[in-house]
């Protein structure tokens, strides 16, 4: 078995033009019509315990329907694509836009839109059958067995498509493959623990054995850990480590969980960078763009409302650049050009950047490399629970997980037990010394972000942990 | 080629003339503009072909007996059991209407078989064929018996009167009885055919089927079955042992519906598709229950046939609208997803879970077996799964609610919302953001032992947030509150009333001092006290996790098994149930089963102070020696469930809030909770606060902004020394806890009352 075999003998594109025709039949009394249909499969090996106990797979496939009548909007969605179905969940959003209010900032459909292409799907990421990937997590369970150790974690790989069309003549199509591979062994209730773990858009990129060997490895250091005194220390945070932490970058909680890197936000003074533009927020050497059509990134080309995205550099050389803009905002403030980066509309959150690259200066080294040229400090291997204490100066708070090490004269000393951290991700952006090559976000919030491994100095541990 | 060997077969009739004396052909005549009218005339008459040879040629089935010349076996006057009811019933009850009543129940035979079999071909295909099969099936089989053992009737030796020739000859020609009753008395055209009864087979299977189709039926069909054997009996046409005979043979024939190789269920599956019925259920707004017991069957024979040790389908269907106000922008979406997950064990070692949202039956069986492959992968390289057992269940639930918050329309919705977010609008405000959430949850489960679980869930929540801007920052206040109900939840929350007090607390706090560091005492807010109780107790008694089968994403626990029982988690003070009862009350850890069948119960995680249980699952309670899993169990949507809280609470204890800061000479209260983290084992947590006041001397003193603490899960437990009661006691909804892998989301409900705190670690964090 492999993913390949439920593929659907229509393509998405097909079935996205049968079911247009179905929302238009039914969208009585809409002057406008947008459907953007969406499918994701996914074949999920999780394992735990050293047993492969929770492999899913997974199907799904969703309508969205956003239907206009002068400035009202509604938007339904469905998981169905029955006739029927098509049928009840345009006639909720026709009943919604009776009563929904007007929205100041409505803009009739866009047209006919041109889109750079990129190649994101992979068929052998597709093809590869259960049992090969089974393989894989059966060579990480015996290295674990072999050496008294537990293994945990998904080797997971997904396809997803999108598909939207509006009344004014756009079409816009995308798919894309994506799959990761992350493990942890431990032993003694996780006092002893390593972790690893890898991504990829061709599951050829993946390399099975490295990541199990990394795991092994740090876990057989990461043992009988010393405490050490909260305090600034010097780290080196490991490329995969910080997914969780970069999201807040671009987030804020203080208005609920809103993106901050948007012009709308930022204008009306939501955002934590409102009125600092041209302010130098992080180092000299640090440069933020938000760029789909690197290598590395995933995900459409267009926006949220099918209009072509943009490279758009946000953070150069330190300072704050540019923001996320997008047609409403064009339309709204006079120096505004749009870039893509809108979300579905109707959105009153603004808009938010979707591919983001942080870029370091000064060459790429390996995280190896970063922790020879650290004289003393520690080695962050994976950071957890980060959430947002304070959102002027981004100050973050979270733990360390599964591998702190301290590191003297460039090499690894001994491992030391758990830490919490309230630091500053502004400042933590002013101090850092080296950067590696990119990886890709392997947030929970599935943001698509390349981030590199840093050595940075002064990062703010405040409490230590019993483990 | 049934309809072929039909038409030849009528032609046969008409040529000897007796195509429209016989008045079956009449009916069958009747019945075409019937199905023309139906629609779906041709695929009808391809169909009921079959059905329609075997009625017409029932008379030249039973008449090769008559013309054997082997001996008949005629039961003597006078002897054995048999007589001797249809003695006693013909003294007992002869009278003149009876026996009209009877010779009615006798002539239904035919116009009972056409008629369901009409009915089962309109609704479920896979009904009528077995119908048609099993109808088959038994004729041919009481042919050999006709053939080579025939017998006579009781009124053909005398043994009893034979009241259907003597009525149908008595009522003459004028009524619908005496119409029935003539074609019953046609039917006999061989006397010798007593053994085994098609009357007792036919109405037994005509009983079985209708049932089979809906349930309620039984209340018509099996009324008519107990007349129509009666009435062979009353009338004289049949022996008990016939009837016996007839009922037995049928019962055989209902277990070859298992020996159905898998070719054969597909194309079962894809008739069932084409009946009308099912196709207009799919689309029903209301399906989802018929629509679960149909696929659940397809999925649960799939896994049976395949050697699944259990197996469980779900069907779930959710409904969820999200209104939002952020300043001047409006937006909604409603969002339908309808789809089944299906679980199987594989040689009692190995897991395998699939899901889909296309619930078509051929989907649902292929689905089932990509699950079994999954299952298999994992029984190679798994051990022995335990799995305690649970009663099966068989239950309807409805979750109470006062106004069906999806009955409410969008506009209302924007009012209000536009309404609360309008009264925010001050100077140094710069969001003002308000939503409303309403969902619908309704899920059928089915599992291998015989559970048939339906479940109608209603939610609905709410919030409100506003930030001021000012010279300490964006400062926030925030409210919400999710429930298990309806939209009487807004009439309670009051958005609106509250707009104000929070939009002059935000504003306030842009001007406050901040929160000293060091140490205090504290007394949390009702919702932060629950917060606290779902990342420092919820979580880490998660069985799966204290195992280890979530250690590479939501982690381990600090509560190992070897705690169990011994450990003092927290004070005396300190007492926290697991309860998904709706007694505990309407939290969106409350449901009737969880979602692998299991009751949803009370048990406590901590008591007194002392950690005694833990979340569990019927795969992993007997890891903690349980004998039943305490039903913890559940998925986002149609995912694979996995161990979840429920409602996690804790204990109200008998302090008078007001009192408790009468109480409390020096200290810090802290309220609404702002950011959480917490060690992947539980122990060293974080967190802040939007707002709090000082305590100064039993009162309340000023305000300060984004008070913090921090500490150690045992050690802070332990410090706690009061908790206010009943009166300031609130069930919270959490709705957006995560774990899994893929990630799922889940709403868990926290009952919690203001508690006080001592020496604990604060910080200013704004």
């Amino acid at each position: 078995m492999s993913q390949s075999s439920t593929q659907k003998q229509t393509s998405l594109a097909q079935q996205g033009h049968r079911v247009f025709d179905m929302v238009r039949k039914f969208a009585k009394g809409a002057q406008e019509i947008e459907a953007t249909l969406t499918s994701t499969t996914g074949e999920f090996l999780r394992f735990g315990n050293n047993e492969l106990g929770q492999s899913q797979f997974t199907k799904s496939r969703t309508l969205s329907i956003r239907l206009a009548s002068g400035k009202k909007q509604a938007r339904t969605t469905t998981g169905r694509l029955d006739e029927s179905f098509i049928q009840k969940a345009v006639e909720k959003a026709v009943d919604q836009l009776k009563t929904a209010p007007e929205d100041p900032d409505y803009l009739p459909m866009l047209g006919r839109q041109k889109y750079p292409t990129v190649n994101r799907y992979h068929e052998r990421t597709v093809e590869e059958s259960a049992e090969t990937k089974a393989g894989h997590v059966g060579h990480a369970i015996d290295l674990a067995r072999k050496n008294k150790l537990l293994a945990s974690g998904i080797l997971g790989t997904s396809v997803d498509e999108v598909f939207m069309l509006n009344t004014a003549g756009l079409e816009a199509d995308y798919k894309g493959t994506g799959g990761y591979f992350s493990l942890t062994m431990d032993a003694d209730n996780g006092n002893q623990t390593g972790f690893a773990m890898s991504t990829f858009a061709d599951i050829s990129e993946l390399d099975p054995k490295q990541v199990s060997e990394t795991a092994l490895e740090r876990a057989r250091l990461n043992k009988a850990q010393s405490e050490v005194t909260p305090g600034k220390f010097d780290v080196v945070i490991d490329p995969n480590a910080w997914s969780e932490m970069l999201f807040f970058f671009i987030v804020s909680a203080s208005t609920g969980f809103s993106p901050d890197f948007g012009v709308r936000q930022y204008r009306e003074g939501r955002s934590y960078l409102s009125g600092r533009m041209g302010e130098k927020i992080l180092g000299d050497n640090v440069t933020l763009v938000d760029d789909v059509y690197h290598p590395l990134q995933t995900g459409p080309t267009f926006d949220g409302e099918g209009y072509p995205k943009s490279k758009l550099t946000l953070v150069d050389d330190g300072l704050l650049k540019g923001l996320a803009s997008s047609r409403i905002s064009a339309h709204r403030y006079d120096d505004v050009n749009p870039t893509g980066h809108e979300l579905p509309l109707p959105n009153p959150l603004g808009e938010a950047p979707t591919n983001l690259v942080i870029q370091g200066k000064g060459g790429t080294k390996t995280t190896d490399e970063l922790v020879g040229e650290l004289d003393k400090g520690l080695l962050l291997t994976r950071l957890w629970y980060i959430r947002e204490v304070e959102p002027r100066t981004k100050t973050l708070t979270g733990m360390t997980r599964d591998g702190t090490f301290l590191v003297e004269n460039g090499e690894i000393k001994r491992p030391v037990k758990n830490l919490r951290f309230n630091q500053s991700l502004l400042d933590l952006f002013k101090n850092i010394d080296g950067f590696t090559e990119p990886v890709r976000n392997t947030s929970f919030t599935g943001t698509a972000m390349l981030q590199p491994g840093i050595l940075a100095r002064d990062f703010n541990f405040t409490s230590v942990s019993p483990f | 080629m049934p309809a072929g060997y039909g038409v030849v077969l009528i032609l046969w009739y008409a040529y000897y003339g007796v195509l429209f004396s016989f008045s079956l052909g009449l009916v069958f005549l009747a019945l075409l503009p019937l199905t023309l009218l139906l629609g779906s005339s041709a695929q009808f008459v391809k169909e009921l072909t079959p059905f329609i040879v075997l009625l017409m040629s029932y008379e030249a089935l039973q008449g090769v007996a008559g013309s054997l010349t082997l001996a008949p076996v005629i039961h003597q006057a006078g002897s054995g059991t048999s007589y001797g009811i249809i003695e006693a019933v013909q003294s007992a009850f002869l009278s003149p209407d009876l026996t009209d009543v009877m010779s009615l129940f006798y002539g239904l035979h035919f116009p009972l078989v056409i008629g369901s079999a009409i009915l089962l071909w309109y609704s479920n295909r896979v009904l009528y064929q077995r119908y048609l099969y099993s109808l088959v099936a038994c004729s041919y089989v009481s042919l050999v018996f006709y053939t080579l053992a025939p017998s006579a009737p009781p009124w053909y030796n005398g043994v009893a009167s034979n009241l259907l020739a003597t009525t149908s000859g008595k009522i003459g020609s004028s009524s619908l009885f005496s119409e029935l009753a003539r074609i019953g008395s046609l039917i006999e055209s061989d006397k010798l055919v007593a053994f085994p009864s098609l009357h007792a087979a036919y109405v037994v299977l005509f009983s079985y089927f209708t049932i089979k189709l809906k349930r309620t039926y039984a209340l018509v069909s099996i009324p008519i079955m107990v007349g129509v054997l009666f009435s062979t009996i009353y009338l004289g046409q049949h022996y008990i042992t016939d009837l016996v005979a007839g009922v037995v043979g049928v019962s055989d024939l209902r277990a070859h519906r298992y020996a159905v190789g898998p070719r054969e269920r597909l194309r079962q599956v894809k008739l069932l598709e084409s009946s009308k019925t099912y196709r207009a259920r799919i689309g029903a707004v209301n399906s989802t229950k018929s629509l679960g017991e149909e696929l659940s069957r397809v999925c649960l024979e799939t896994a049976a046939q395949e050697n699944a040790t259990y197996a469980d389908f779900r069907l779930v269907n959710t409904v969820s609208e999200v209104v939002s106000v952020i300043n001047e922008n409006p937006a909604s979406e409603e969002l339908n997803d309808l789809g089944a997950g299906i679980r199987v064990l594989y040689k009692e070692s190995g897991w395998g879970f699939a899901d889909t949202d296309e619930v078509n039956l051929e989907n649902i069986r292929e689905t089932t077996r990509k699950a079994l492959a999954l299952a298999r992968g994992s029984a190679k390289i798994g051990s022995k799964a335990s799995f305690v057992k649970e009663p099966v269940h068989v239950d309807d639930w409805v979750s109470p609610k006062k106004k069906d918050p999806l009955a409410v329309s969008t506009g209302t919705k924007y009012s209000l919302l536009h309404d609360a977010t309008g009264r925010m609008k001050e100077e140094g405000i710069v969001a003002r953001r308000g939503q409303i959430f309403s969902t619908r949850i309704e899920k059928y489960f089915a599992n291998s032992e015989g559970s048939k679980i339906f479940q109608d869930l209603t939610q609905t929540g709410a919030s409100l947030i506003v930030a001021a801007k000012g010279p300490s920052g964006i400062q926030r206040r925030s409210i919400q509150q999710y429930v298990l109900g309806g939209y009487e939840l807004l009439d309670e929350l009051d958005l609106p009333g509250q707009a104000p007090t929070l939009t002059k607390e935000a504003l306030a706090l842009t001007q406050a001092e901040g929160c000293p560091t060091g140490k205090s005492d504290v007394i949390l807010s009702a919702d932060q006290v629950g917060l606290q109780v779902h990342e420092s107790c919820g979580h880490p008694i998660e069985l799966d996790r204290v195992l280890g089968y979530e250690a590479n994403f939501a982690g381990r626990s600090f509560l190992t098994p070897d705690q169990l029982g011994k450990l003092q988690y927290g004070s005396e003070h300190v007492s926290i149930v697991m309860d998904a009862t709706l007694a505990h009350g309407h939290g969106l850890g409350t449901f009737a089963y969880d979602d692998e069948g299991v009751q949803a119960q009370r048990k406590y995680a901590v008591k007194n102070g002392k950690f005694v249980g833990y979340l569990m699952s019927r795969g992993t309670a007997s890891q903690v020696g349980e004998t039943r899993s305490n039903g913890c169990m559940r998925a986002d949507t149609y995912k694979l469930p996995i161990i979840r809280m429920t409602n996690v609470s804790l204990e109200p204890g008998d302090w008078d809030y007001d009192e408790l800061i009468e109480d409390t000479p020096d200290g810090i209260l802290m309220d609404t909770n702002y950011g959480w983290s917490i060690d992947q084992k539980r122990y060293n947590f974080q967190f802040n606060c939007e707002k709090g006041y000082r305590i100064k001397n039993g009162s309340l003193g000023e305000m300060i902004r984004g008070p913090g603490y921090s500490g150690i899960t045992p050690e802070f437990w332990n410090a706690c020394d009061a908790v206010s009661n009943q009166k300031s006691w609130v069930l919270w909804g959490t709705p957006n806890c995560g774990k899994g892998q893929p990630q799922q989301v889940m709403g868990t409900g926290h009952g919690a009352a203001p508690s006080r705190f001592r020496n604990i670690r604060i910080f200013g964090a704004s």
